[in-house]
């Protein structure tokens, strides 16, 4: 038990960061995170060290989300989303408001008002790194619906950027 | 080019993954085009933020608090196959142990080990003419049925210990109405559980019973837990 | 008159005592905050496909379809302390009282009111508290109580319906529709089951002996397993796969 606290003293914060971002919500990320390393716990054994332990956990952690997001029936194309709140597509004047310099808190903020679907290839791509094509594999969509999702939410994040500006 | 066409790609463009003519036409309207040099710059304080930032976490906000609710599981779980073991404990000992012997008890052993294996020989050859290759007619079913049903009872009993022992820390801070309704409800479990036992005491081979058996054990193990997060 | 009036009243220590008993009694049902509840309501629009997910830990919970497009949640709490915060995710809106509240201590009941469009579904979880859902024509209906409560569920056409209790009885009038399945679950409660004459399924009921009535839905092609605690059988084609199980209460098939 004590290698097994140690591995989650080391990993608990990048777990909890990963979830609570393609969440947006505390309670739920800690759940999750939890379940990860119950998770952990049960498949460490099977870790064949093909990939780095991180990628490895990574990838666990990104799964259980998922799971979770179609266990509660959240759909990754948020077609519906895109009724509500299309694209604004800016042209000549601008918004006199200009989106605020970017910090932790308001970034954290805006991602948490994202749709789920957005905030997921949102976090795998900008926040974590991930490439459109791995994002396209873990998510069971295509290439191009990762990139359409994530101009959007890059889109939507900016527009709730600057609101938060205003509303300052 | 449009703008909406350049706020289609501008996202590309700060990726870096346009190819050199549609980079060099987006840059062309972007000169020009106050509103979507604007995006361009917000996407790319965004992404720049997020990639100057990657690799910084923030902490679950109890982080001992989950490592107990963490360990707390995974020790039930680790609880659980170990009731098993007793049974292959004996050969796995007896397998891993190792001896000291003496040249006179080396010789005593090899003695009785020589004995035993004749006799069993003689004994199954006996047997074996007598047409006794068919299975004894002995009781194993009915020692069978009720082995398994004390050994899923011991195997629970363990978990149900552990669940038991959460619930009776946390039930001080219960209302009386709560406790009250816990203290029934789990009188009616064992109410099941007492009554599906008399069953297959009188009857051994009672599959319903034993399923039902099960099940309310299974019940009351789901109580426990969902109580202990009272 | 006016002389009794003047004239001092004599009063027996008795008297005294039971006037000082009643006025206390009197003060204390008066007051405004001995059973005071805080309500809290919250609405959101409703999508193609809605759900509704519920943890509750005490208190009853009705959920009632409307003919308006959105989701209404009202909540009324016992304790002043407690939080209810309805979150919508996608197309689900969710309600977590045990989450919300975790670290608060004793919240009391907390009474639920949903009101939602009936293609909705709707999964309850609730420590114990009656849990009612009527007119709902969605793809789940579950209602499970950890302890003790009665789950009625009535005009319901879903095609997955759970429902399962530790105290209290479990009545469900609906459809069965091709395909779905339906299981019902009590250890010391009745089973209830009222379907139109002409459903089709596969059933599975388990009961205590002689505490399973089919009526009119009972066929020779029913097996009896484990002296009539057990009957397995189909009733028309077997579309739909029901399975009904009591340790201690009783079950009845009823004709709608």
């Amino acid at each position: 038990m004590g290698a097994f606290e140690e591995l989650y003293q080391r990993h608990n914060r990048r777990v909890y960061s990963l979830c609570l971002r393609m969440t947006g919500n505390v309670s739920e990320a800690e759940d999750l995170a939890q379940e990860v390393f119950i998770q952990l716990f049960r498949k460490i054994g099977s870790f064949r060290g093909e990939s780095a332990f991180t990628t490895w956990l990574h990838r666990l952690t990104v799964n259980q989300v998922l799971m979770h997001f179609r266990k509660r029936g959240v759909k990754m194309e948020q077609t519906t989303e895109d009724g509500e709140t299309p694209i604004q597509i800016v042209k000549g004047t601008e918004n006199p408001n200009a989106m605020p310099v970017v910090d932790r808190i308001a970034l954290d903020k805006a991602i948490s008002q994202l749709p789920p679907g957005y905030r997921t290839v949102f976090t795998l791509h900008d926040i974590e790194g991930h490439e459109h094509e791995e994002i396209a594999r873990m998510l069971g969509c295509s290439v191009g619906t990762s990139k359409s999702q994530l101009h959007k939410a890059r889109m939507k994040l900016r527009g709730l950027l600057r609101q938060q500006k205003v509303k300052e | 080019m449009n703008c909406e066409k350049c706020q289609e790609l501008v996202g590309e463009l700060v990726d870096g993954a346009l190819s050199p003519e549609d980079e060099s036409t987006l840059t062309l309207h972007l000169e020009e085009c106050l509103a979507c040099s604007e995006v361009r710059n917000d996407l790319q304080s965004i992404v720049s933020f997020c990639q100057s930032h990657r690799g910084e976490y923030s902490a679950p906000p109890n982080e001992t608090a989950l490592w107990l609710r963490i360990r707390n599981v995974i020790e039930t779980e680790v609880q659980l196959p170990a009731t098993a073991l007793p049974a292959q404990g004996f050969w796995s000992r007896w397998m891993s142990r190792s001896w000291e012997l003496s040249i006179p008890q080396l010789a005593a052993s090899a003695a009785a080990m020589v004995l035993i294996v004749s006799l069993g020989t003689t004994v199954l050859l006996r047997r074996w003419d007598n047409g006794a290759g068919k299975a004894p007619v002995a009781t194993l079913p009915n020692s069978d049925a009720a082995t398994r049903v004390r050994d899923r009872m011991r195997e629970q009993q363990q978990a149900m210990d552990y669940w038991n022992h959460r619930v009776e820390a946390n039930k001080v801070r219960w209302n009386q109405q709560m406790r009250d309704t816990f203290d029934r409800n789990v009188k009616a479990l064992d109410e099941t559980v007492n009554e599906r036992l008399n069953e297959l005491n009188r009857n051994p081979h009672d599959e319903f019973s034993e399923a039902m058996l099960n099940a309310a054990l299974n019940d009351k193990l789901a109580m426990l837990r969902d109580f202990s997060d009272l | 008159m006016s002389i009794r009036l003047l004239s001092p009243i004599r009063f027996s220590v008795a008297q005294i005592f039971s006037a000082l008993v009643v006025l206390a009694v009197l003060c204390s049902c008066a007051s405004p905050t001995a059973h005071a509840q805080r309500s809290v309501s919250k609405r959101f629009p409703a999508g193609k496909n809605v759900r509704v997910e519920l943890k509750n830990i005490s208190g009853t919970i009705t959920v009632e379809s409307w003919n308006r497009n959105e989701i209404k949640i009202t909540a009324s709490l016992e304790a002043p302390t407690a939080n209810v915060t309805p979150k919508l995710m996608g197309e689900c809106v969710s309600i977590d009282v045990m989450g919300d509240n975790r670290g608060r201590g004793d919240v009391g009941d907390v009474n639920f009111k949903i009101q939602l469009p009936q293609d909705s579904s709707v999964d309850i979880e609730t420590r114990r508290g009656n849990i009612t859902v009527s007119n709902i024509r969605g793809g789940l209906v579950r209602a499970h109580i950890t302890s003790e409560g009665d789950i009625t569920l009535s005009g319901i056409s879903a095609s997955q319906v759970l429902a399962q209790n530790t105290i209290g009885d479990i009545f469900f009038d609906g459809d069965f529709s091709r395909g779905g399945t339906y299981q019902f679950q009590s250890t010391k409660g009745n089973i209830s089951v009222r379907i139109p004459s002409d459903s089709a399924f596969r059933l599975v009921a388990q009961a205590p002996t002689k505490k399973i009535a089919l009526n009119e839905f009972w066929n020779n092609g029913f097996k009896n397993l484990g002296d009539g605690r057990k009957f397995v059988g189909d009733v028309g084609d077997g579309r739909s796969s029901v399975m009904v199980t009591t340790f201690q209460g009783s079950i009845t098939f009823l004709r709608r």
